[in-house]
C-alpha cells in the first residue's frame, strides 16, 4: 500500500522532510556529542585532580608518621590552595591542625579546623573538626562555644566523644555533677575495651560521688 | 514467498544477525544459558553486592589467617564455623561501607601512588630494586593477576588513607594532657581499718529454729551426687605373663626361631681429648684452639702417649682422668660428627681434629666389637620375657571369648566367670558419673557402670576393652541415687554457714555504725580503742599502690574531696565478708610539671591513639548505621 507512486515523489518527500528537520537533527547530534565529550573530559579532569590531591595527602600521612611537621605544613598548605574542594584538603587541614597543636600554636590549629567546618561538604569530617575545635576552645576558655561544638559533633555521629568534651567543659565550669553524668553517658556509648574508657573512669572517679 | 526469504537471507541483514549470534556465544558461552549463576549475591551493602565466590574467598582467607595466628584448626580452640562466618560478614560490611564512602567523597589512588607502594614491597624486589619478573612470578604463585592485585592494593590503600585521616590527625591539647597527668598521678592520704567477720563469730549464735528454717528454704542445695560401687574381674595379658611356665626346650626353640632379634650391633671403643669451644666464639678464639689441637696432634704422632696428653690437656671433665677413654658405645650414643669419625677409623688410628658442638676433638680408636649374634645364654633373660609375653597375649585372646560368653550367660553374678577363668573379683567405688580412682578413672568404666543395662537391670557389663590388652567385666553392687541430705547430716554445715553470715552482718552493722559516728565527728582514735581494731595509716599512695587491698584502694580513689580539713569516711564490704572502713585525709593532684619528658610523651601518645581510634570506631559505626545491609545466611 505505498502512498508514493513514483521514485521521484519519494525523493521529493525526503528532501522536503530534510529541509524541515535537518538543522535541528544536526544541532542535536553536535550537542549530544559535545555533552558526551564534555562529560568525559570533566570526569577525567576530576579524577586527575583527585589523584593528584591523594598523592599529596599520601605524603602528608607518611610525614605525620615520620614526625616531620614542616613537610606536613607545606604539603597541606599546597593541598588547600590547589585542591580546596577535595576531601584531601580537609584531611590535610586536620593533619596540619594536629601539627600546630604539637608545636603549641593553638591559634593556627583553630584556623585549620574552622576552615574544615566552613569549607568541607562532608558532615563526618566537619563533625570531627568540630569535636577537636571544641577542645581548643575549652583550652582557651570559650566554654560556651565549646558546648555548641560538642552538640554539632554529636549530631554528626560522634556522640561518645562529644559527651566527653561536654563533661570536660562542665567540669571546667565547676559543675561536677553534670560532668559526671556526661562522662557516664560517654562511657556507656563506647565499645568495650576502648582505650578511652579507662581515662573516662578516672574522670568519673574524680568528679566524685558515692560508691 | 520462499524465494523472497532466500533472497533476503543472502543479504546483509542476515549476516548481521549471524554475527550477533556468534558474538553472544563467543563471549558468554553456551553454558550460561543453561546453568544458574553460581555466584549468587550473599550480602548486599548499600548498592554493592557480594557474590558467593568472593564470600568464600574471604572466608578461606580468614580461616587461613586464624589458623596461622592460633597455630591450629580454629574449630579446635572454640571458633565455630558460624563465628568465623560472622566475622567475615562483619569485615566485609565494614570494608565495603568504608570503600563506598571513600568513593562517594571522591577519594582515589592514582597510578603513581600505587606504583610507588608496589615498588617499595620487599617481596617484589631483587637486589633492592623492583623487578617486574619477580612481581609477576610472586603474584602467579599466589594465584593472582597483576590487574587483580593492583585493584586489591588500591582498595587497601584507600582504607589506609581513610583510617589515617581520622586517627593520625588526632591531637591532645596541653591542658587536657595536664589534666590527665594530674588525675593519673593523683595520690591520696589514706588510713583504713578492717573489721574481720571472724571476730564476730563467737557472738554469732544460731538457734535450732534458724537452722531448720534455712534447711526448709535451701535444703535442695544439699544433695549427694548419684554414686555406684562395682565389683569387677579383669583379664589382662600382663597379669597372665608371670604365671606362664616355659621349659628350656621352649626357650631354645624360640631363640632359634627369632635369632635375628638377638643380634648385637657393632660397638666401638675410643679415647678422645677435647678443647672446648663456644659455638659463638670469634675467629681469633677458634684459630687459637685449632692451633693448640694441631700442636697436641703433632706431639701424639711424634710418639707421646695419647693417654698422657689427654689427661693433661683434655677439657672433657668426664674422661680426662681416664686418659680420655669413653669405653664401648654403639651408634646413636655420641654427637653426629664424633660418631661419623669414630665409625670410619681404623683401630689404633689418631683422627684429624673433629669439630662438634662441644669444641674440637682428637680421637683415638682403641677397640672394635663387630656386629655379632648373642649366644643363647647371653639372650636368655630377654628370650624368657618375650616368650612369656607372646604366650600371655595368646592366652589373653583365647580367653576373651569365654570371658564374654560366661559373663553373658550368667548375667546376675561374676562368680562363675571368675572361677572358670581363675580371676579374682575386685571392688571399686563408690564413685560418681564424673569418675573416681583406680579403675573408676577410666571413662569407659564409669560410662558402663552408669549404663541402663548395668545400673537399672543389674546385669553384668559387656567386656570393656582398656588399653594394653585389658578386658574388664563389671557389675554394680551398690547404687546411691541422688538424694536430699537429711537435716541431721547437714546441720553442721548449715550452722557454720549461718554463723558466718551472721558474723558478716554484725561486722557490717558495727562498721556502718562506726562510719556514721566518724562522719558525725567521733575521734577515730577513740573508736579504735573502743573497737579493739587498729587503724592502718598508709599515707599518700597512688592508684597502683600494693597496699591497701585493691578493692579498698579503688573505692578510696572514688571518694569525694575532703573539705574544711575534715576527712572523708566510707565503709565497704570486702569479698571475703570482712568490713573495711577507709579514711581519706587529703588528696594531692599529680604534678604535670614534675612528670618526666618520657612519662609526658608516653601519656600524650597513648591519649592521642585512644582518641583517634575511638573517633574512627564511632565513624564506622555511624556509617554502618546509615547503610542498608541485607545478609542471606542461608546462601553461604
Amino acid at each position: 500500500m505505498d502512498p508514493y507512486v513514483t521514485e521521484d515523489q519519494q525523493v521529493e518527500a525526503i528532501k522536503q522532510w530534510w529541509k524541515e528537520n535537518g538543522t535541528s537533527i544536526i544541532v542535536g547530534m553536535v550537542l549530544g556529542l559535545a555533552i558526551i565529550f564534555g562529560m568525559r573530559t570533566w570526569n577525567d579532569w576530576r579524577a586527575q585532580n583527585a589523584e593528584a590531591a591523594s598523592a599529596l595527602y599520601q605524603s602528608i600521612e607518611a610525614a605525620l608518621q615520620k614526625n616531620q611537621p614542616l613537610v606536613v605544613q607545606s604539603l597541606s598548605t599546597r593541598l588547600l590552595e590547589e585542591y580546596p574542594a577535595s576531601i584531601y584538603a580537609a584531611l590535610g587541614a586536620l593533619a596540619h591542625a594536629s601539627v600546630f597543636v604539637t608545636q603549641g600554636d593553638l591559634v593556627g590549629a583553630r584556623g585549620r579546623l574552622e576552615w574544615v567546618i566552613a569549607q568541607s561538604s562532608e558532615p563526618h569530617i566537619q563533625g570531627l573538626a568540630a569535636l577537636r575545635l571544641g577542645y581548643l576552645l575549652l583550652e582557651q576558655g570559650d566554654t560556651a562555644r565549646a558546648l555548641t561544638l560538642a552538640a554539632s559533633a554529636a549530631s554528626a555521629g560522634f556522640q561518645a566523644g562529644a559527651d566527653e568534651l561536654r563533661g570536660d567543659v562542665l567540669r571546667a565550669q565547676g559543675d561536677r555533677k553534670g560532668a559526671r553524668t556526661a562522662y557516664q553517658a560517654a562511657l556507656a556509648g563506647l565499645s568495650a575495651g576502648s582505650g578511652v574508657s579507662s581515662v573516662l573512669r578516672l574522670k568519673i572517679d574524680d568528679a566524685g560521688g558515692e560508691l | 514467498m520462499l524465494t523472497s526469504i532466500r533472497e533476503r537471507a543472502q543479504g546483509w541483514i542476515a549476516w548481521i544477525i549471524i554475527g550477533l549470534i556468534i558474538f553472544v556465544f563467543a563471549v558468554w558461552g553456551i553454558e550460561s544459558f543453561f546453568t544458574p549463576n553460581p555466584n549468587v549475591p550473599v550480602l548486599t551493602v548499600g548498592d554493592t553486592e557480594v557474590g558467593l565466590r568472593e564470600f568464600q574467598a574471604a572466608y578461606q582467607e580468614q580461616r587461613d589467617h586464624l589458623r596461622s595466628v592460633l597455630g591450629s584448626e580454629p574449630e579446635r580452640v572454640g571458633f565455630s564455623e558460624e563465628r568465623i562466618k560472622q566475622q567475615v560478614v562483619d569485615n566485609l560490611i565494614e570494608r565495603i561501607v568504608l570503600a563506598n564512602t571513600a568513593r562517594s567523597v571522591d577519594m582515589r589512588i592514582g597510578d603513581a601512588t600505587l606504583a610507588a607502594q608496589i615498588d617499595a614491597f620487599g617481596a617484589f624486589q631483587v637486589n633492592g630494586h623492583f623487578s617486574k619478573d619477580r612481581y609477576e612470578q610472586v603474584l602467579r604463585n599466589q594465584g593472582m593477576t597483576p590487574a587483580g592485585f593492583e585493584q586489591k592494593m588500591r582498595g587497601s590503600l584507600l582504607l589506609q588513607q581513610f583510617y589515617s585521616g581520622v586517627t593520625d590527625t588526632a591531637f591532645i591539647t596541653p591542658k587536657r594532657l595536664d589534666d590527665y597527668l594530674r588525675l593519673e598521678g593523683q595520690t591520696r592520704d589514706l588510713a583504713y581499718i578492717v573489721l574481720p567477720a571472724a571476730h564476730f563469730l563467737e557472738k554469732a549464735v544460731v538457734s535450732d529454729e534458724e537452722v531448720q528454717h534455712y534447711y526448709g528454704e535451701h535444703g535442695d542445695a544439699y544433695q549427694t551426687s548419684e554414686q555406684v560401687s562395682i565389683a569387677y574381674v579383669e583379664l589382662s595379658a600382663a597379669a597372665l605373663a608371670p604365671g606362664i611356665a616355659v621349659t628350656d626346650a621352649d626357650l631354645q626353640t624360640y631363640y632359634q626361631e627369632n635369632r635375628a632379634n638377638y643380634r648385637q650391633a657393632e660397638r666401638r671403643r675410643a679415647s678422645h681429648l677435647l678443647i672446648t669451644l663456644d659455638e659463638k666464639a670469634d675467629a681469633a678464639t677458634v684459630a687459637a684452639a685449632e692451633a693448640k689441637v694441631a700442636d697436641l696432634r703433632r706431639q701424639i704422632l711424634g710418639g707421646a702417649p695419647f693417654e698422657e696428653i689427654a689427661r693433661a690437656n683434655s677439657q672433657d671433665p668426664g674422661s680426662a682422668s681416664q686418659g680420655g677413654d669413653l669405653g664401648f658405645f654403639g651408634r646413636g650414643a655420641m654427637v653426629k660428627p664424633f660418631e661419623d669419625a669414630v665409625f670410619s677409623m681404623k683401630e689404633g688410628e689418631i683422627s684429624e681434629p673433629v669439630h662438634s658442638s662441644f669444641g674440637i676433638h682428637l680421637i683415638k680408636l682403641t677397640g672394635i666389637e663387630p656386629t655379632h649374634d648373642q649366644s643363647f645364654e647371653e639372650a636368655r633373660a630377654q628370650v624368657t620375657q618375650e616368650l612369656r609375653r607372646t604366650r600371655a597375649e595368646k592366652l589373653f585372646f583365647d580367653r576373651s571369648d569365654p570371658l564374654a560368653n560366661l559373663a553373658y550367660e550368667h548375667p546376675d553374678s561374676l562368680d562363675p566367670t571368675a572361677t572358670q577363668l581363675g580371676l579374682t573379683i575386685q571392688h571399686a567405688g563408690p564413685f560418681a558419673r564424673t569418675g573416681g580412682e583406680g579403675i573408676a578413672a577410666e571413662s569407659k568404666v564409669t560410662a558402663s557402670a552408669f549404663s541402663e543395662d548395668v545400673l537399672a537391670r543389674g546385669n553384668n557389663s559387656e567386656p570393656i576393652e582398656l588399653t594394653g590388652n585389658r578386658l574388664v567385666v563389671l557389675r554394680v553392687t551398690n547404687h546411691q541415687p541422688i538424694r536430699r541430705q537429711s537435716l541431721e547430716e547437714v546441720r553442721g554445715t548449715i550452722t557454720a554457714t549461718l554463723r558466718q553470715e551472721k558474723a558478716q552482718q554484725m561486722a557490717k552493722a558495727e562498721g556502718e555504725g562506726f562510719v556514721k559516728d566518724l562522719r558525725a565527728g567521733t575521734d577515730p582514735v577513740l573508736l579504735s580503742e573502743k573497737a579493739t581494731f587498729h587503724w592502718k595509716r598508709v599515707g599518700f599512695v597512688n592508684r597502683k599502690a600494693s597496699e591497701p587491698a585493691h578493692e579498698v584502694l579503688s573505692a578510696a580513689f572514688q571518694l569525694s574531696q575532703p573539705t574544711d580539713q575534715k576527712p572523708v569516711y566510707e565503709g565497704l564490704v570486702l569479698p571475703n565478708g570482712d568490713f573495711a572502713i577507709m579514711e581519706v585525709l587529703g588528696i594531692k593532684e599529680g604534678d604535670p610539671a614534675a612528670a618526666s619528658a618520657t612519662t609526658r610523651e608516653d601519656a600524650r601518645r597513648q591519649l592521642i591513639k585512644a582518641d583517634g581510634e575511638q573517633a574512627f570506631t564511632t565513624l564506622v559505626k555511624d556509617l554502618k548505621a546509615h547503610t542498608n545491609t541485607v545478609v542471606h545466611p542461608e546462601r553461604f
